[in-house]
């Protein structure tokens, strides 16, 4: 095993710990691009197949995949966004897994750029980018042609969210070390929501959660967590 | 998706322990106190006190999708890239450092940026390569495309490499090959005209 | 959990461990072939179910599948139908009843490793795809995965690595299947046992034989493996490459595969292995190369000459290495090399480009010029033919 590098990921999981602690938002704009705050009445939605992953944290801290809260967990985003058909708006289209496959290459750029935007501009602080002068200002171009041409959007959503959960030995083991004076996370949620305009490829309107709080596995709190995702979420003019 | 972000992870784990910093480049800048560019639109520059590299890496929309490398003066037997303590890539007895060597043709040179682009796993496929000027001196322009290993995202690069005095000096440009590399190339390009070796 | 698919999934971990001891009381003699082919068949008899979603190998389940469909979409994937196809047929040979459930994906790394996960995703990287020599060769190993696959050893090595505080990293977070797939530092924390290996071992060899290949080149396979790592330092070879840092090497594994093979019967299928990766082939050479581990490399195409001399894609690999490592020797060794494989019939373009960067190096003005010349005539469309021209107008006078 290679030590150093452990330790480098070991460290890594608590500074971004460290990160979850966020300083309320004082500045809506911080989650539009410069010029945008509402969409056209008539605009098309596409919501993009959630890219989610939920975890159980044992006792000695480590990450264990559960399937089923992950499948819990789409099924309550999924009926979470459906309701907020207000938010939302009625002229909405959910693609499928599959449709997914041909698009593939959209995918996995348009997470790179969600990475870049959520270090450098959501966290920012050390990590900010001084050329974007604090503007919510990435696009991703033509490159969401094919994705408005397959669909006929005028908007896409993408959301991506990785959860950890205590379990119970995990919360035994929390208080016992509580006493001894020694904190230790329970579980974490991290996660991005973010809109794209298609017909220019702009980041329009980006949010982040990270937080210690907030339960996807079951219908009720879902709806909670599926909120605060889409919290501020551009209304129609 | 997944994997970019644990290599965003060991990035925000540098930031934060070693007082990384990004600050703002433009007008006139100095690579390594031998090398000088003239910026017209600024750039982002990202210092890393933590592991030191022999490059100067600068980047528009951050560091998960565009960067420009700048390498002056680099001597004899120093590598084009340290790598983090600890990485040796599958496969290997010793992480293959790509070095400049004395009197390295221009075939060889090339090689290094293949190799220094390809020791994460990634598959480097070099597109074109023709003499060109860089930096006042008879050298190298060559284009590549880069599949990322950590995250499937397929980029396109050019680079330019020559050599002074027995000393290296190069650039190198990457970034995803949807909508990135076509738009931001030209600023890139802008940039590496202007380089000018000194002293 | 309802009660059919708890009784359904304890029956069969009953008769999975039925066999299980049954195969522990043979496993100290390793008694020949014939024995196992009188008992009853020691696979599983039906095919896996799904497992319940909120057991750990639920969860695993749908991790590995997410990771499968990351890895159907990713450009690392070689997707050529007619390859695909070839590999689902020999892995539908091995797998008989359980061939449904595997599907194979090739993916494009320079090394020699196969994984099998508990949902039947099988990749096959395309390193080892270049060192087989055979079909049988090719079955041993995927046979050998199979056999993992069958008996669950991954989700009991997962299960066991759990509880380890060690495996308490936040990569476990973000991709524990991709992680374990490519961080050679998880690999070998991952490793089969030993009693996992040698029940592998049997039943990829009754899979192997079964299906009618010649067991012996099992133990070929496998050997020429450890030929190769053991190169560059014996007692680190089991941490650099991922095959063996999760198949511990095993001392007497050479001679009990070839106690387990019995005779000599069975076909080999040299020629179909050759003609299904013949498309594919030099450009692996050249990822090969690319790796920069010559000491490795040239094991490996030494080898493969042993087989063919004429074999002109391996001549070419083991001159440009020669000429890459440029060692003492080296670049006459090249220059032997690339001399003889340029006068073969058809040598590959590149043949000629290292010829002349070999010639250019020695100060041979005309023969560089000529072999660049040859290059550009073979390979006018060259990435480099810009760069090549240039070398010619300074070489000619």
């Amino acid at each position: 095993m290679n030590y150093s590098l452990a330790r480098a990921h070991v460290g890594v999981l608590f500074c971004v710990l460290a990160l979850l602690h966020v300083p309320a938002q004082a500045q809506q704009s911080k989650n539009l691009a410069p010029g945008f705050s509402q969409r056209p009445a008539v605009s098309k939605l596409v919501v993009v197949p959630a890219d989610m992953e939920l975890f159980s944290i044992g006792a000695g801290g480590v990450a264990e995949p559960r399937a089923d809260w992950t499948l819990a967990a789409q099924k309550n985003v999924q009926s979470g966004l459906a309701a907020r058909k207000q938010q939302l708006g009625a002229n909405v289209q959910g693609l499928e897994e599959k449709d997914m496959d041909e698009l593939a290459e959209i995918n996995s750029l348009h997470g790179a750029v969600a990475q870049s935007v959520f270090l450098h501009h959501m966290i920012g602080g050390v990590l900010k980018l001084p050329t974007k002068n604090d503007a919510l200002n990435w696009s991703m171009g033509d490159a969401v042609k094919p994705l408005k041409d397959k669909t006929g959007a005028d908007y896409a959503l993408f959301i991506w969210i990785r959860d950890t959960y205590a379990s119970n030995e995990r919360k035994a083991a929390m208080i016992a070390l509580a006493v001894l004076g020694v904190g230790i996370a329970g579980g974490s949620q991290i996660g991005y929501a973010s809109l794209v305009d298609l017909n220019d490829g702009r980041i329009v309107w980006f949010n982040d959660l990270r937080r210690a709080s907030g339960d996807l596995r079951e219908a009720e709190p879902a709806k909670e967590t599926v909120e605060a995702l889409l919290k501020g979420f551009p209304a129609f003019q | 998706m997944k994997k970019i972000l644990i290599a965003s992870s060991v990035l925000v784990l540098a930031f934060l322990s070693g007082c990384m910093s990004i600050t703002k480049v433009e007008g006139e800048q100095v690579v390594n106190n031998r090398m000088a560019v003239k910026v017209a639109d600024a750039w982002n520059k990202v210092s890393a006190p933590g592991t030191k590299q022999p490059f100067d890496m600068w980047t528009q929309e951050g560091l998960t999708l565009d960067h420009l490398r700048l390498w002056a003066a680099v001597k004899p037997g120093q590598a084009l890239l340290v790598h983090p303590a600890g990485s040796v890539p599958m496969g290997q007895k010793a992480p293959r450092v790509p070095t400049y060597e004395a009197g390295m043709q221009p075939d060889q040179l090339v090689s290094l940026f293949e190799v220094m682009y390809s020791a994460d796993g990634s598959i480097v496929n070099m597109t074109k390569v023709e003499p060109a000027v860089f930096a006042g001196e008879k050298g190298v322009r060559f284009e590549f495309s880069v599949t990322r290993k950590g995250d499937d995202v397929l980029l396109n690069g050019v680079g330019w490499v020559s050599q002074s005095k027995g000393e290296l000096f190069a650039a190198t440009f990457l970034a995803p090959k949807l909508s990135f590399f076509p738009r931001l190339l030209p600023k890139a390009e802008s940039i590496v005209r202007t380089a000018q070796i000194r002293g | 959990m309802t009660a059919s698919a708890t009784g359904g999934r304890r029956a069969f971990l009953r008769s999975a461990c039925k066999h299980c001891v049954g195969m522990g009381a043979l496993l100290p003699g390793l008694p020949a072939l014939a024995q196992d082919n009188a008992a009853a068949s020691p696979l599983p008899a039906e095919r896996f179910a799904r497992p319940a979603l909120e057991t750990d190998e639920g969860g695993l389940w749908g991790m590995m599948d997410r990771e499968e469909t990351r890895l159907r979409r990713s450009p690392f994937v070689v997707r050529d139908v007619e390859l695909n196809k070839y590999l689902q047929d020999l892995v539908c040979r091995l797998g008989g009843d359980h061939c449904p459930d595997i599907r194979v994906h090739v993916v494009r790394t320079p090394l020699f490793n196969a994984t099998m996960a508990p949902n039947g995703m099988m990749q096959v990287w395309t390193g080892l795809l270049l060192r087989a020599e055979n079909e049988a060769q090719l079955a041993a190993v995927l046979g050998h995965e199979i056999g993992h696959y069958l008996e669950r050893h991954t989700l009991e090595r997962l299960r066991d690595l759990r509880s380890r505080a060690a495996f308490a990293q936040f990569i476990g977070m973000f991709g524990l299947v991709g992680a374990i797939g490519q961080l050679g530092a998880l690999a070998g924390a991952f490793a089969f046992s030993r009693e996992h290996e040698t029940r592998a071992d049997r039943l990829g060899m009754h899979l192997m034989k079964r299906a009618g290949y010649d067991g012996r080149q099992a133990a070929q396979v496998w050997d020429n493996l450890l030929g190769e790592l053991k190169i560059t330092g014996g007692e680190d070879a089991g941490k650099r490459s991922p095959m063996m840092a999760t198949h511990p090497p095993l001392e007497s594994r050479r001679d009990d595969l070839l106690k387990l093979a019995g005779d000599a019967s069975g076909i080999t299928g040299a020629a179909e292995y050759n003609q299904a990766i013949a498309r594919h082939r030099f450009g692996w050479l050249q990822d090969e190369i690319r790796r920069g581990q010559f000491e490795e490399s040239l094991v490996l195409f030494n080898r493969l000459l042993a087989r063919n001399p004429l074999d002109s894609q391996a001549l070419y690999a083991r001159g440009e290495v020669y000429r890459l490592r440029a060692g003492k020797e080296d670049l006459q060794e090249s220059l032997n090399d690339l001399t003889r494989v340029t006068a073969f019939e058809q040598p590959p373009a590149e043949a000629y480009r290292a010829l002349g960067l070999v010639q250019k190096q020695r100060t041979d003005g005309p023969s560089a010029v000529q072999a660049f010349e040859k290059y550009l005539s073979a390979a006018p469309d060259a990435a480099d033919s810009g760069l090549i021209k240039n070398y010619i107008a300074e070489l000619k006078p």
